[in-house]
């Protein structure tokens, strides 16, 4: 199961997908990309935490993703 | 003639207001307004107005007042409620994110060491302050950096996309963040 976390007001927002369904697939694609055209930022990690990728398309595959708000200088 | 603000008074305010044939002012409208006494100063004469007191509210104007102060109350508390649970869920998701060494440092001491996409080590501090470090530990810059909509993001969440720039983002957090020298 891949999860995407999308940090807001609330905390995170949780979307989990099934790797072999593909509606589910598809549902995770299309917030990803509006989350994209809105300015987030998408990082991949290990279930663990540990780094791997910014990430700017997609990827099914990924284990956990976090889509970070846009940030700026303070 | 004197002008009176009463009930079957010989004038009203309105009536200085509005009167130029007696040489009256604005400035002798405010004193009439206000009852300034009689005769002087830019009064011509005295207008006795009267205490003006809110007729006393209903027993149904009184029970929706409660009501909406009850409504208040409880949106009030549920707001609160709100920002409690997001800051629990933040903090969750941050620490399930950190090595143990970090969680341990966030706990003692409110902060975690993040090691960049360049090699340098920073800082993450509650709120939205990252401090850049040198090999001995001491702060060598500052850069602050928060989300758009700030107020809104659990500081958790900030600090959790601190981390993730500076560690596969590097270049668009020193494009973004505000530097100031330690």
């Amino acid at each position: 199961m891949g999860e995407m976390h999308v940090l807001d007001k609330k905390g995170d927002t949780k979307i989990v997908w099934d790797r072999e369904v593909a509606a589910e697939v598809e549902a995770a694609r299309t917030t990803f990309d509006t989350l994209k055209k809105k300015g987030f930022y998408g990082y991949s990690v290990k279930k663990t935490g540990e780094k791997k990728d910014l990430i700017t398309a997609f990827d099914p595959s990924a284990e956990k993703l976090i889509m970070a708000p846009m940030m700026k200088g303070g | 003639m004197p002008y009176a603000y009463t009930d079957g008074g010989t004038g009203t305010v309105w009536s200085v207001w509005s009167d130029t044939t007696n040489a009256v002012t604005a400035d002798s409208v405010w004193g009439y307004w206000v009852d300034c006494g009689t005769s002087s100063g830019t009064c011509g004469a005295s207008a006795n107005l009267p205490s003006v007191r809110p007729a006393p509210m209903t027993e149904e104007e009184r029970e929706r007042a409660e009501q909406l102060r009850v409504e208040r109350e409880q949106k009030r508390k549920q707001k609160e409620k709100d920002i409690q649970a997001a800051k629990t869920q933040a903090e969750k998701l941050l620490k399930s994110l950190l090595t143990p060494a970090q969680r341990t440092h966030l706990d003692d001491v409110s902060s975690f060491l993040v090691k960049s996409e360049s090699e340098r080590m920073f800082r993450v501090r509650r709120g939205s302050t990252v401090e850049e470090l040198d090999e001995e530990d001491k702060v060598i810059a500052r850069y602050c950096i928060h989300a758009s909509w700030r107020d809104a993001l659990p500081v958790a969440d900030t600090m959790l996309t601190q981390k993730l720039m500076l560690e596969m983002n590097e270049a668009e957090f020193m494009k973004i963040a505000n530097r100031s020298a330690a």
